[in-house]
């Protein structure tokens, strides 16, 4: 179902419930990760989700109810929860729904480049990541997780106060985690970086940035010792 | 919840590009939440959860993908987008679908969706006045409640179709004690796979006073002394160690890829041989209990550890490929936004002999932790820190002063060496594990133990600090 028509019917319905003002969150993503073990795909995963929450004001109360199932099977069960649930607030600070601002600023959340890195380089970055991790040291045991992904959402808020706007942002990370044995000593690294931009991404930094981290740790001495 | 036709043909898909297995997990999840903050209920939510996890191996190599809702055009676009990321000549052919029964163990009388939410929150106001009315130190009370409906469907190219309920309902209670500047809590979190008859098994004004009674405690007690001692955990939720120490390092998760301190050492002395440990997903009605896995096959009652000997793991359809095992009912996850993997469901330490009283008695000095508090491991190593929630200090063979400010720091494979007295009076705690595959409800567990020796965290050399 179209998706304005759907939040058209939900208010419809919510008013039939005798809620007053209304509000939907709509949110939509989308998601992709590759995970690297030594040298082969370990897990590819990609997604796609999308779902709505509804609150309502009823009698100085706001319900809240929400689903991810997005047609016309939601519209009563979402409008009747919200009301069931303002039915047993007993907060004394009252919650409103907002109409909005006059003007807004633009912020520039989304980069066009981030989708146009291909599949095929995502993975070539991952691999090389943990290749570059057991070549930097030969105590380097293990290269346990080693992962790239990223992700893009839009949300939509939109209100029968007249509020409707919409946002899209997404965003890139990779993370690698090393195990470093010396002996029967063995200790774990890792690095975690996010970016919205795929190239500022250097697998042998990365690589080398965890790696330095489990052999600080190695011949340590625990806290009491 | 989908006809075997649709999904027959998911699975075809799937499997065109030649992938060696598939599999399809839909789900329809109900949901209620309730949070009382000072005896008023300010947030009050329901809703519904449904969507399908389609999953392809390519040999060891797995592929996931999921989408929400049940339109089936979109099912079917996800299913061929994962299939894509497979690219192989020999093509492997599926299994007649077969519908499955599964034995349901787990009997709900109470299905919370039948009940008005005001007979919850009659409930939840009970624990609150409970807890208030421990002491005139307590200065709040939070109470969250929470039940869900959760109808899973399995079905996968060996011919499985199989489809099992869920209904879980549980109250946590977190009290705060405050005292001048000093603020300490305490907290009590019960549940089980279960409608609301729980709440008739079990008192829930007792479970409040008792987070509650923690908070007072430490609020007036003195911060622990520091060092190494024998160290003496208390049953019940003090099996959270043994869970995030040595229990994840049991699921072939870790196991399959060597990232383990107990891979390839099946057979040998691993524990102390009072130690036994066992993973048993089919008590009925525990919190951690399911009739089959996220995977769908039966789940099991798994002696990990015997007498200090490692007898097995944790193992779930992907990873029993890479080791050459068969499934133990292990796969587990979140919802259908996460791919399955071997996860621990009800598990603990068995009874021993000792009574609390001789392993108190047998203590010269030392600290008992009664009550453990959140906590970080290493999986990797086992390497662990713990705060304890509640501790008392061991003298004479005595429980003496409350303390507080303690926190325990070990190695598991370690620990469970040092494990010299084992108690009789086993007992599960109600816990949500967070690992790979999201975070599933699992019951942790112990009788008293006895660790000769842990390091302990605190401040000084004495507890008059």
């Amino acid at each position: 179902m179209d998706k304005k028509a759907l939040m058209d019917k939900i208010f419809a319905k919510g008013k039939q419930y005798g809620l007053n003002d209304m509000e939907i969150y709509h949110g939509k993503d989308n998601s992709f990760r590759v995970k690297i073990f030594k040298g082969e795909i370990d897990n590819y995963s990609v997604s796609s989700s999308e779902g709505l929450s509804l609150r309502g004001d009823y009698n100085d109360q706001m319900g809240y109810s929400y689903t991810s199932m997005l047609d016309e099977s939601s519209v009563d069960m979402l409008a009747k929860n919200a009301k069931e649930n303002a039915q047993v607030l007993t907060n004394e600070d009252r919650e409103v729904i907002f109409e909005g601002s006059k003007e807004y600023k633009l912020k520039e959340t989304y980069s066009d480049k981030l989708d146009r890195v291909s599949e095929k380089e995502k993975i070539e970055f991952a691999k090389e990541m943990e290749s570059k991790a057991y070549e930097y040291d030969k105590r380097i045991e293990l290269v346990p997780y080693c992962s790239y992904g990223d992700g893009s959402d839009e949300v939509t808020i939109k209100n029968t106060k007249g509020l409707e706007l919409s946002s899209r942002s997404n965003l890139a990370y990779c993370y690698v985690s090393v195990t470093a044995a010396q002996g029967n000593d063995r200790k774990s690294g890792t690095v975690y970086r996010c970016s919205d931009d795929f190239y500022t991404f250097n697998p042998g930094e990365i690589a080398k940035e965890a790696c330095d981290n489990a052999i600080a740790l190695l011949g340590g001495q625990g806290s009491g010792d | 919840m989908q006809d075997k036709r649709f999904i027959g043909n998911l699975l075809d898909e799937a499997l065109s590009t030649g992938g060696d297995f598939a599999e399809i997990y839909v789900e329809d999840t109900e949901s209620t939440g309730l949070t009382m903050l000072g005896g008023k209920v300010y947030k009050a939510s329901a809703g519904r959860d449904y969507g399908v996890g389609i999953r392809i191996f390519n040999g060891y190599n797995a592929i996931y993908a999921y989408t929400c809702g049940n339109d089936k055009e979109e099912i079917a676009k996800t299913v061929k987008k994962a299939a894509q990321a497979v690219k192989k000549d020999s093509l492997t052919r599926r299994n007649e679908l077969k519908s499955e029964t599964v034995d349901n163990i787990h009997i709900i009388q109470i299905p919370p969706n039948q009940v008005e939410k005001s007979r919850k929150v009659q409930l939840m106001s009970a624990a609150h006045a409970a807890a208030k009315s421990v002491d005139p130190l307590i200065s709040q009370v939070s109470i969250n409640y929470s039940d869900s409906s959760k109808h899973i469907l399995v079905a996968n190219s060996t011919g499985k179709f199989v489809e099992d309920h869920r209904t879980y309902t549980r109250m946590y209670i977190s009290a705060v004690a405050s005292k001048g500047d000093e603020m300490q809590t305490g907290g009590e979190g019960p549940g089980a796979l279960s409608g609301l008859e729980f709440y008739d098994t079990i008192d829930i004004e007792e479970y409040a006073r008792q987070a509650a009674r923690v908070a007072v405690t430490m609020v007036n007690a003195k911060y622990c002394p520091g060092g190494r001692m024998p160290v003496i955990l208390a049953n019940g939720f003090g099996g959270v160690i043994f869970h995030e120490a040595c229990g994840h390092g049991l699921e072939a998760t870790s196991v399959a890829k060597g990232n383990s301190v107990f891979a390839g050492k099946l057979g040998q002395k691993v524990a102390n041989e009072k130690v036994t440990a066992i993973d048993d997903g089919t008590i009925p009605n525990a919190w951690g209990s399911t009739n089959i896995d996220d995977e769908g096959t039966p789940t099991q009652r798994r002696v990990l550890i015997e007498n200090g000997i490692l007898k097995g793991y944790m193992v779930d359809i992907l990873n029993g490929k890479r080791m050459n095992a068969e499934s133990t009912g292990s796969g587990r996850r979140q919802n259908f936004r996460y791919a399955p993997t071997s996860r621990m469901s009800n598990t603990y330490i068995a009874p021993g002999n000792d009574t609390f009283e001789d392993i108190i008695a047998n203590t010269e000095y030392g600290l008992y932790a009664a009550k453990m508090g959140g906590g970080s491991v290493n999986p990797s190593t086992g390497e662990f820190n713990f705060s304890v929630g509640e501790g008392y200090l061991i003298k004479n063979g005595k429980i003496a002063e409350p303390v507080r400010g303690a926190t325990l720091i070990g190695k598991g494979n370690e620990v469970i060496q040092r494990i010299d007295m084992v108690g009789d009076d086993l007992a599960l705690g109600q816990g949500v594990c967070g690992s790979a595959s999201g975070n599933v409800p699992t019951n942790v567990g112990q009788p008293v133990i006895r660790v000769s020796e842990l390091i302990v965290g605190g401040r000084n050399g004495d507890s008059n600090g």
